[in-house]
Parts: structure tokens; sequence; C-alpha cells
């Protein structure tokens, strides 16, 4: 998975992104995140799917406790197969944490990111500098590296290729 | 000399697979003593099992996890009936026991069959897992793919939390419950406070409290962004565990335990309040609240359903009729029994209310009462975020406690219930 090049165009949110919002309840039924991911963000901006479709490559630009609330992985999930290419917020709930890296959803946290970005500027995301560009104010800020033992999963393509290794190691599938 | 410990760091020692004494900052890997599931399993957590190319979920771990099918109501649509049933083969075919449908909140269910015991590591995939921590144990939420993780190896890899302390002393004034008590901390401290952080409660008030009103509290540890919420081991912990042929590991931190910060409250100076909308931690007192009309009054969750809940609603009905819709969902069917032969369900049915079947409910927009654009709506349960409970950024959803939720039914607004004379 592709951690160091990361390129798309900033989709800007608030403060408290919680789950509820990022993946209403309602539309956990349909499990497969092809059709759950049609519903992200849509308590709060219901065309987010859509304009992230028409743009093409997608950074979230959130603010202070992004993810917080369920732990429910379809919000990682949906938001990843919308197509959003990586998260970079002010700071992120735990749970929601794990559950990006688990699922293989870039994430950075950069403190002062939602003063440094606008809607629809084009970024560049290398989570091995743990930096991201903003290419139209030709700006650079350094955020919250992931260590080598968070970024080697997300590297990985999250935690269920691993566990496919782990499983043909310890022959569990047999 | 070795550093003194937090209950955090002693637990997630126990539970360490290399048994090692660790420390906030940390990170170690664990064998949780039990794991608690519902509809995450089937929804998330089977296919990716699949995915994995594993046949069968590990022994010892089958053993210790507790399946509750609580989210997702009783035959409520086709797809989470085709839910419910995977989830029965697979329980079934691993040899993990499970609560159908109908069997009431996993929060209230896992400790009713003994699943939470004092010291305990205890991993759910559902964020108000950290409500075990009421029986002082290290009790936290985790994602579909960890609990993957967990039915391949059996054991999985934690940060050890730094720990924030909070301190409640002194009485509480009538009509001022637990609830009360940690929405105050929500409004002072707001919900990141705690955030990649553990919460140890102490101080006189704890121990007043009953076990009830202590889950309350530890089940919002999550609304202040808290991993576990922890409460002190004492004799009415020991009394109201179900006999069980599990350990119990009663844990107490050092007394020179780093705590990152320690807030003081003073139980005397509270009052009743609730958490305005549309955050858990907008919280208000009731009596400068003025007139708010309510559409509906939903009582219930993994937060303020127990039976102890009732029996506060129950003293202060005294033969009024609800002027608000009012919907009643006991915690678990255990409760709801108990409810019936204690003549509740006729007392709240008398007074107006729907008596429901044990499920989450509307707590997070599921069956039974979800809100819509516009209403005004009081609830009991634990989060107000925009369209949670049904609706949109127009739907008002104000928490607070049982006591001020049946006397808002009865006064047709938000009051609490200093205000029923």
């Amino acid at each position: 998975m592709e951690v160091s090049n990361i390129r798309g165009k900033a989709m800007k949110f608030g403060d408290k992104m919680n789950t509820d919002i990022i993946i209403p309840s309602q539309y956990l039924e349909h499990s497969d995140p092809n059709v759950y991911c049609k519903y992200v963000m849509a308590a709060i901006r219901p065309s987010t799917w859509e304009e992230i479709q028409e743009r093409g490559d997608t950074v979230f630009i959130g603010g202070i406790d992004f993810g917080s609330g369920s732990s429910r992985e379809q919000a990682p999930d949906a938001i990843k197969f919308a197509g959003v290419k990586c998260v970079v917020a002010e700071s992120f709930a735990t749970i929601f944490f794990r559950n990006c890296v688990n699922v293989g959803l870039p994430l950075l946290e950069v403190k002062g990111i939602s003063e440094k970005v606008d809607e629809g500027d084009e970024v560049v995301v290398d989570l091995h500098q743990g930096v991201i560009i903003n290419q139209t104010r030709n700006i650079t800020i350094q955020g919250q590296k992931l260590e080598p033992f968070l970024l080697n999963k997300m590297e990985k393509g999250g935690l269920i290729p691993e566990l496919q290794d782990y499983v043909k190691q310890h022959q569990l599938d047999q | 000399m070795s550093k003194g410990q937090t209950i955090s760091e002693k637990i997630l020692s126990r539970q360490s697979i290399d048994d090692r004494s660790v420390y906030a900052g940390d990170r170690v890997d664990v064998k949780p003593n039990t794991v608690l599931t519902n509809e995450m399993l089937p929804m998330v957590s089977i296919s990716k099992f699949y995915q994995t190319g594993a046949k069968k979920v590990n022994q010892e771990l089958a053993k210790n996890m507790l399946i509750i099918l609580d989210h997702g109501g009783f035959g409520t649509t086709d797809k989470m009936v085709n839910f419910h049933e995977l989830t029965r083969n697979f329980a079934s075919n691993n040899g993990i026991a499970l609560d159908d449908a109908g069997s009431g909140i996993s929060h209230v269910v896992f400790h009713e069959k003994g699943f939470a015991q004092p010291g305990y590591l205890i991993l759910g995939t559902d964020s108000h897992t950290v409500t075990h921590g009421a029986f002082n144990s290290f009790s936290k939420g985790i994602g579909g793919s960890d609990l993957v993780e967990l039915m391949v190896k059996g054991t999985t890899w934690l940060d050890v939390p730094e720990t924030n302390l909070v301190r409640v002393d002194g009485i509480l004034p009538q009509h001022v419950y637990s609830k009360d008590v940690l929405l105050h901390v929500n409004g002072e401290k707001k919900m990141t406070w705690s955030t990649d952080k553990a919460i140890e409660w102490q101080g006189s008030t704890i121990h007043h409290l009953s076990m009830e009103a202590r889950l309350t509290m530890s089940n919002m540890a999550i609304e202040q962004g808290g991993v576990a919420g922890i409460m002190p081991y004492d004799d009415k912990t020991k009394e109201y565990l179900p006999p069980t042929n599990r350990d119990a590991f009663p844990v107490e931190a050092d007394e020179d335990a780093e705590y990152t910060e320690i807030f003081e409250v003073d139980a005397t100076t509270l009052e009743p309040v609730v958490a305005a909308p549309h955050s858990p931690d907008n919280v208000k007192p009731v009596s400068e609240l003025g007139d708010i009309e309510l559409d509906q009054v939903f009582i219930g969750s993994c937060t303020n359903a127990r039976i102890e809940d009732f029996d506060i609603m129950a003293k202060l009905i005294k033969g009024r009729k609800f002027k608000t819709r009012t919907i009643v969902i006991p915690g678990s069917a255990k409760v709801g029994l108990e409810a019936a032969k204690k003549g509740y369900v006729e007392l709240f049915m008398e007074a107006g209310a729907t008596w429901a079947y044990s499920t989450c409910g509307a707590c997070y927009g599921g069956s039974l009462g979800r809100a819509g654009p516009g209403m005004k709506v009081l609830s009991t349960t634990n989060r107000n975020f925009i369209g949670r409970m049904g609706g949109d950024k127009t739907t008002e959803v104000y928490l607070g406690s049982p006591a001020t939720a049946v006397s808002s039914a009865i006064m047709g607004k938000i009051v609490s219930a200093k205000d029923l004379v």
C-alpha cells in the first residue's frame, strides 16, 4: 500500500466528526463496504460520496477528536471504500485510530491542520516523514509520525493480510 | 524498588503473555480473560475471519467469549434475521456461548452471566465495553478486525495507557444521581480529556453508590475519550457479582501510582443536569434550561436501564400519567422479569409508557423509538450526536438520569425530580 506519496484534493470537515456522522447506524445493515460507503458522512454532508466520485483522489481534513464514539470498524471502511486516500486531522479518538490501521486507511495527526488547508487544495501526504504538503499554498506541515510498528501494519494493507501470514505459518488453515 | 502501578498497569501486567511488569507507554501482548461481541461479529468479523484462511476460533478464547445479539432487535429486517442466523451457526460450530436476540443488552447480560470479574482484562467489539470497569476490571472497546485477531491467535496487543484520576467526595444531594455526577465531569473536562487514557474513580461518594450507579458512570468513560473507566473494589462489588466458578482478582492502585491528572469533585454541590444537543459534554443544569417541551422520552440502554433505575422511577410516579410519549426498555430480559415481579411493568404502562422487550433500541438509532427531524427527546442513554437516534441536525436529544426522564415524562417538558411536588 502506498503510504509515502498519497495525493489528493482536500475535503474539509470540522471538529468531533464522530462515527454516527461518518456512517449512521441505519446503513450498517449493508454489510458490504462497497455499498455502505455511499453513505459516508451522511449525517452532515450527504453528498460526500458523489463529490468524491467527481473530484477523484480525496484526502479528508478533520478537526479535533475525529472518529469519536462507536467502535464500528465500518467508519474507516466507509471512508476508505468511498475513495478517500488518507485522513489528516488535529486529533483522533483512540478506537478509530486503531481501526484505521487495521483496515489500512492511512491517517496522520497534524496540529493546526484546519488553518493550513482549504477545501479543494491539492495535498501530498508522506506517512514515512509524517508530513503533509499543501501544494496549493506551497507549504509543508509536520505531523505526528506514525510509529514503525503501526506504519508497518498499514503498509501491509492492515491486519487481515498480517493474519493471513500467521494462519499459514501456524497451519490454522488445515 | 519497583515503581508504583495504576490499576490498568497491574491488570495489563498480569495479562501480558510474557508475564512482565508494564507501565504507561509500554506496548504489550495480552491475553484477555473474557471477550464480548454483538452484531459486529456477523456484520464485520465473520467474513474477515474466513478471509484470514482460519477454520476454527481459538478454542481457549471461544470458552471465554460471549456473543449477545442486542443491537439488531428481534426479527426487525430480513438482513438482520440473516445476520442473527449466521451468528447462531458460527457460535454453535465454534463452541461459543450465545445470548440470542431479546436476552438483553450486552453490557447488562455480560455481567449478569459472570463474565465481568474484578481484575479482568475484558475486550469487546463495542465502545461501551468500558461499562465493566465498574467491576474493578480493565474493560475496553475494540474493532471488528481486533476481534478477528483474537479469534485467530487468542491474543492481541495493547498500549498501556496513562491514567486520569477522578476523586468524588461527599454525599449527593437529593434527586442527584450518578448520571449527574458523570455528566458534570463531562461538562467540566470535555470529550477529549481522557483520549488514549484510562480513568480511575476514587472517593467516598463512589463507595456510597450502588454497583448499578457505578455501572452508569463507567459506561460513559468513553464519552470522556477514556479507554477504560475503572471503579474501586469493595463489599458492594463482591455482593453484586453473580455466583460463578470464575476467579476474581481485586486490584488497588499503589499509593505511589502515577496519574496524569487528578480531578476532584465535591458531590455536595451537584445538581440535576442534562447533556444538551449535540454532544455528551454540552452539559447544563436542568434548572437553567427554560421550558423545553418534549415529543418523546426514551428510557433504556446499557447506561440506565437496570432494576435500580426502575426503582427510582417507580417511587416518583405516584399515580401520575405521562404527558409525553414514553418508551421503556429493560436492560435485559432478567431486569424485565424482575420489573414485572415488582409490579413496575403495570405501573409504567398505567402511566402511559410503552414497555418493550430488551434490546439497544433507539439508543443508537435502531428499532423502537427512532427520532425524526425537529423532534425533541429526553433520553437516559449515553450519546446525543447528530443523527445517532435517527433524524438530523434539527433533532434535539437531551441526556439525563432516569429520575429526570420520568419527571420530564410526567410534566411534558424537561424538569428534574426537584420540580415534581
